[in-house]
């Protein structure tokens, strides 16, 4: 027998009954799938309208692309990506193989007499197949290994209460054991054809040859190996096709609605919340039963596999909070697969789990299937906001902010005190034009420990030349905390005054030293027509330092670490400038395990700094856990932070946990001001005895 | 000046704030009739120095009746014509004094913490916007002027005194809101909001095993304990007692604070506080800038002196 | 403004009707009532100097709704008069209770509600309605107004009505600020004075 004729019959040993027996069967599994399909898509389309995905052209080839590279689901965990990707590829081209199969018997051939499945391409096809195959089977050896050793991100204990999770264990192995059954009983059946038939070609399904000889080793005789193959083909074509039709119904829809999320998801997920319509109904405002939900972020509900990335990011989490992003979206899912589009919310998520999220994007920026955790929070907020089932400090925080414009309840006059204290003047852009616009912010403005920094960063500005100018008592609240927190109203009311005030004035750029502010002026406050060039005060610094308006006089030689605060970092990307300006002025930066994307959120995000503390079970907060982190590195001088909340949240954990003297915090400005080494600038010791942020 | 004084009682007992209107009601000369309104007034000794008559008005009620209380009230400025007509500012006068001015239209002012006569007519001072601004205040000529006097305002009358007694008869009188029992608050979590007197300490006390002795002193003094947020952190206290921005907004008549330093957060939680008083070792620390008194000094020392002397 | 809002809740039904005395300054804080859900509202227009004028301005206003239970604070933090209520429902024909810190009322027939005493001590007290009752603040956590429906609130129609103005039942003839200095005051000494003296202060101001 020559190479060319290489083959085999298909349905070989099979009787015509059988075979229409078959074809019955895919009928049947395939119409289930269908069916399953198309109740997902109907249960999509109760959700709301939002804006349609644009451009889905570029949105396919997108999310194809992160898809087929596996660059999401790879990361912060190679071995899964490993993994993953030796399923995905394996069962893709398993999948496509069957494909093939189906076309030159079912189509090919019967209708055009097109007979391709033979010669060498069915050698290579056979060798191809075997290949993925064993991917496939050792894919799922490393996910299994990976759960049989318990790691934290697959424990679905949940923190807000026990609830008996059994199931989705027992889905989890099935999911993984069906699949690997159909590897195994794959790589079987081959073993017997070969083992019965022995053609000489067959070398090129090298397991399937190994394994078949092996067998014929053993004194399998010919008959025993054909009996045995058509056993093994039976299981095998009944559980592939039971497999099929699960698909919609079990963990495996993942492998529709993943893909699917990752090209229907906002790009600027959590980062530039939907806007409200003016005239809004109560039952408009927010997430209050399942059928609110906008239809990506139910398909988005589908995508979740419960591989507990976000789980493990989740600061609240981390710090015994009732909140897991994982059993957020989990509970939603239950809720929409099992009661519908009726389903209330705040029975399955309760208030307390919906109040605990910090929003700092780190659960949005780890999810492999692109699931927007955040914004999907924060329309849950936005609806107990609009019912009034808020914490009462956060409520009296929102009703300071309303009548005095800032979260202190101070009165606006004292906005700009800070000022007064630096010996020089600063400009009134509302009244002179200047350059650089300095929104300051509620924190930088009126916080005692923060006014130092500010203080600090107008002496650098005048130092370095800058033009640059405030607004004086005429600033408010930029809101992007309001806004996170979920009142809507109120984030629009400052919005719309801050640019009308702003609008009002002359200048080129904007910047601000308060991460929060620079979001919501720089991403949100468009929306209501404040379209600015808006900076980070680590951009303007670094800028004048590579200028050479500022001179460092001083290398300072400090070892430091610096914090990556979440809106600055994860919401805008800006990872390089803080850490360029801490080089430029002679400090070594130490790295924490979590930097950049995977910074750790002190606390204070979402409004959650104007929340009660909630119950901890002795659990450390988030800011204590991170400066445990900063203290592990060892030797360090300073904890670098260029955040007014971080300055107020970590001067406050660094000593609640237990590190007093052994580490101090700088705010950037701080530091670059002692670099220039001016004569006159303000002592930054923290004082001695009875100091405290509270 | 003819003052009429009308008598608190609870339970059988003359309240302390009765003895104290006796004492204003000198200021404004005499005589003074303490009137002592209830089903057994005999029983209850109001005879204290500077008290002319003691005028016994008979009723069903043992307890405090609002409709009972202003018919009575009524009947006696009718019978009498008082110049003056003296109350204290508590929660039972609050249910009828109001109601008699209005229906009489009385001169009126409530809250009233010092006194003063002028000829015929009497001058009242009493506090507006938050107590930042005092006023005093006088009456329309020619009618009686009813004021509600602040308790603890002035001494109690000393015991002693011969007033002669008299009898005020009063018809039935159909009450339309009934006492029915009185019963203990409940105490529940502490509610510093409420409190007069907030002894607050912040992270100046050290270690956790000192704030046994603020708790003792709070006691001491009828302070209630509040503490500031890193109090609270550190699981030394509950949260029911912080005060800040992140705690409970207060604004006792007294707010003693050891060891705070005053974080804007925290002052945001207490400045409007009548009186604030701050014991801190750092001069410039921020709770000065808020504190209508303040000591520089070691707080523990402070402490255990005031312990002393109560 | 919430312990109305939940009566309503609690029976069902009902309307709660937002009033008071003032001028438009006056709205803002009845656009607030409007927003955490109240039916209507309604401005006297006046501008009364003390409390049982306050009363007065507002009695025919309330006369005309003949409301089935009137209430209302029982003292601004102002200026704590702790007048209006019992004036006004003097004016008005009601019975009243004074500083209530608990009610039931099941919408008909007698309320009982709690009067705390000082000491400690509670005074429950059964009142026929239509009544008033001042209720004391801390009774309940008024629920959140948010902007949304402030805004919303803004679209509302206000009822103004016109009063007459009263003699007033005193006059302000001098206002002075209490001697406190800006910033502390210091206390000087050692220890034992400035102990000695922080207990002065403590009586002095308590009392």
């Amino acid at each position: 027998m020559t190479a060319t004729a290489a083959t085999r019959q298909t349905f070989a040993g099979l009787t015509h009954w059988e075979i229409v027996f078959w074809y019955v069967l895919i009928a049947v599994s395939t119409g289930i799938f269908a069916w399953g399909v198309v109740r997902l898509v109907l249960r999509y389309r109760r959700g709301q309208i939002s804006a349609p995905p644009e451009g889905l052209g570029r949105r396919v080839a997108r999310a194809a692309s992160i898809v087929l590279t596996h660059r999401w689901i790879k990361r912060r965990d190679p071995v899964a990506g490993i993994g993953h990707a030796l399923i995905f590829y394996g069962f893709l081209v398993l999948f496509a193989g069957t494909t093939i199969l189906a076309f030159q018997d079912d189509v090919a051939k019967p209708l055009f007499g097109f007979d391709f499945w033979r010669g060498s391409f069915y050698l290579g096809y056979s060798l191809v197949l075997d290949v993925f195959g064993l991917a496939l089977a050792v894919g799922l050896g490393v996910m299994g290994v990976k759960r049989l050793r318990h790691p934290r991100r697959l424990d679905y204990g949940r923190p807000d209460r026990e609830e008996d999770r059994r199931l989705y264990v027992v889905g989890d192995w099935v999911f993984l054991g069906s699949l690997f059954f159909l590897a195994l009983s794959g790589f079987l059946l081959e073993a017997f054809r070969i083992a019965g038939t022995n053609p000489s070609f067959e070398t090129w399904s090298p397991i399937g040859w190994t394994v078949g000889h092996a067998f014929r080793r053993l004194g399998m005789t010919a008959q025993e190996a054909s009996s045995a193959h058509y056993a093994t083909w039976w299981t095998h074509g009944v559980v592939a096709l039971a497999f099929v039709s699960s698909i919609p119904f079990t963990k495996a829809v993942h492998l529709l609605a993943g893909p699917a999320n990752v090209a229907v998801r906002d790009e600027r997920a959590g980062k530039r919340l939907p806007l409200l319509p003016e005239d809004a109904t109560p039952e408009q405002v927010g997430y209050g039963r399942i059928g609110d939900l906008t239809w990506q972020h139910l398909v988005s509900l589908d995508a979740c596999t419960k591989c507990g990335k976000c789980h493990v990011a989740c600061p609240a989490n981390a710090s015994g909070y009732p909140l897991s992003p994982r059993d957020v979206i989990l509970d939603l899912r239950e809720l929409s697969a099992h009661v519908g589009a009726n389903a209330v919310i705040g029975e399955r998520v309760r208030p307390e789990t919906i109040w605990s999220c910090t929003q700092c994007m780190a659960c949005v920026e780890i999810c492999p299937v692109g699931i927007e955790h955040v914004p999907i929070i924060n329309q849950l907020r936005r609806r107990l906001v609009d019912t009034g089932e808020l914490d009462t400090m956060l409520q009296s925080t929102l009703e300071s902010i309303y009548e005095t414009g800032n979260s202190f309840g101070e009165p606006k006059r004292k906005r700009p005190r800070w000022a007064k204290e630096l010996g020089f003047e600063v400009k009134d852009i509302r009244k002179e034009p200047a350059e650089l616009l300095w929104f300051v912010g509620d924190y930088a403005s009126l916080d005692a420990r923060n006014q130092r920094a500010t203080q600090a960063l107008a002496r650098i500005l005048a130092e370095a030349g800058a033009d640059f100018g405030i607004l004086f008592d005429a600033e408010k609240t930029a809101g992007c905390d309001v806004r996170r927190a979920g009142e809507e109203g109120l984030w629009a009311a400052l919005a719309e005054e801050n640019v009308r005030t702003i609008s009002g004035c002359e200048f080129e750029r904007i910047f601000s030293s308060d991460p929060h502010t620079f979001h919501t002026l720089r991403n949100e406050y468009p929306e209501h027509g404040g379209d600015w060039t808006v900076l980070h005060h680590s951009q303007l610094l670094l800028e004048l330092l590579e200028r050479g308006k500022l001179v460092p006089r001083r290398e300072l030689g400090y070892r430091v670490t610096y914090h990556d605060p979440c809106t600055l970092g994860r919401y805008n990307g800006v990872y390089e400038a803080p850490r360029r300006v801490l080089a430029a002025i002679g400090c070594e930066l130490v790295e924490m395990p979590r930097n950049r994307d995977n910074s750790f959120c002190c606390g204070a995000g979402g409004g959650r700094i104007w929340m009660s503390e909630l119950k901890r079970d002795g659990v450390k907060r988030p800011s204590e856990q991170r400066i445990d982190e900063a203290v592990e590195l060892g030797g360090l001088d300073y904890f670098v932070v260029c955040c007014p909340k971080d300055v107020t949240m970590y001067e406050d954990a660094i000593k609640t946990s237990g590190h007093q003297g052994e580490l101090e915090l700088r705010e950037l400005s701080e530091l670059v001001l002692e670099s220039l080494d001016l004569q006159v600038h303000e002592p930054v010791e923290a004082s001695a005895g009875g100091e405290e942020t509270e | 000046m003819s003052v009429l004084v009308v008598a608190e009682h609870l339970q059988g007992r003359v309240r302390d704030v009765t003895y104290e209107l006796i004492s204003a009601a000198q200021e404004l000369g005499g005589p003074v009739a303490v009137a002592v309104i209830g089903s057994d007034p005999a029983s209850l000794d109001v005879s204290r120095e500077g008290v002319d008559e003691v005028v016994q008005v008979r009723v069903e009620q043992a307890e405090f009746e609002n409709d009972v209380y202003q018919a009575a009230l009524e009947s006696l400025i009718a019978e009498r014509q008082p110049d003056a007509v003296l109350l204290g500012f508590t929660v039972n006068s609050m249910g009828y004094a109001a109601a008699v001015t209005a229906k009489l239209g009385l001169g009126f002012a409530s809250d009233v913490f010092a006194l003063a006569r002028e000829g015929d007519s009497v001058v009242a001072t009493r506090a507006f916007h938050g107590a930042k601004v005092h006023a005093e205040l006088e009456f329309p000529a020619g009618r009686p002027v009813l004021l509600l006097l602040r308790p603890t305002a002035w001494p109690p009358a000393p015991p002693g005194g011969s007033p002669s007694l008299s009898e005020h008869s009063l018809g039935p009188v159909a009450s339309r809101a009934r006492h029915l029992e009185l019963r203990e608050a409940e105490k529940g979590d502490v509610d510093i909001t409420t409190a007069e007197f907030l002894l607050s300490i912040g992270r100046g006390i050290g270690e956790e095993e000192n704030i046994a002795q603020f708790e003792e002193l709070a006691e001491k003094l009828g302070a209630t304990l509040a503490v500031s947020r890193p109090i609270v952190d550190a699981g030394w206290v509950t949260n029911a007692r912080q005060v800040g921005q992140s705690g409970k907004t207060v604004k006792p008549k007294v707010y003693l604070a050891f060891g705070i330093s005053g974080a804007v957060q925290h002052l945001a939680g207490m400045k409007t506080s009548e009186t604030i008083i701050a014991v801190n070792t750092d001069p410039e620390a921020a709770i000065f800038d808020v504190a209508h008194y303040g000591a520089v000094a070691d707080l523990f020392d402070v402490a255990d002196e005031l312990a002393k002397l109560v | 403004m919430e312990e109305a809002l939940r009566i309503r809740e609690r029976l069902g039904e009902g309307e709660v009707v937002a009033v008071t005395v003032g001028d438009e300054e006056a709205e803002g804080a009845l656009r607030r009532c409007l927003a955490m859900g109240a039916d209507r509202a309604i401005r006297v227009e006046a501008e009364p100097l003390d409390p049982i004028s306050t009363a007065r301005a507002l009695a025919p206003a309330i006369a005309a709704e003949s409301p089935d239970l009137v209430l209302t604070g029982v003292q601004s933090a102002d200026s704590v008069q702790g007048s209006t209520g019992t004036a006004l429902a003097e004016l008005v024909g009601l019975p009243r209770v004074a500083v209530v810190t608990r009610l039931e009322w099941d919408g008909s027939g007698p309320a009982t509600v709690d009067r705390e005493l000082e000491g400690g001590l509670v005074d429950v007290v059964e009142v026929d309605t239509p009544a008033l009752l001042t209720i004391q603040t801390g009774i309940n956590q008024p629920r959140y107004a948010n902007l949304r429906a402030i805004k919303q609130a803004d679209q509302q129609e206000i009822a103004v009505v016109a009063a007459e103005t009263s003699e007033p039942a005193y006059r302000v003839r001098r206002m002075f600020t209490p001697q406190r200095g800006e910033g502390a005051q210091l206390l000087d000494g050692g220890p034992a004075q400035v102990a000695e003296r922080i207990l002065e202060l403590v009586q002095e101001r308590l009392a």
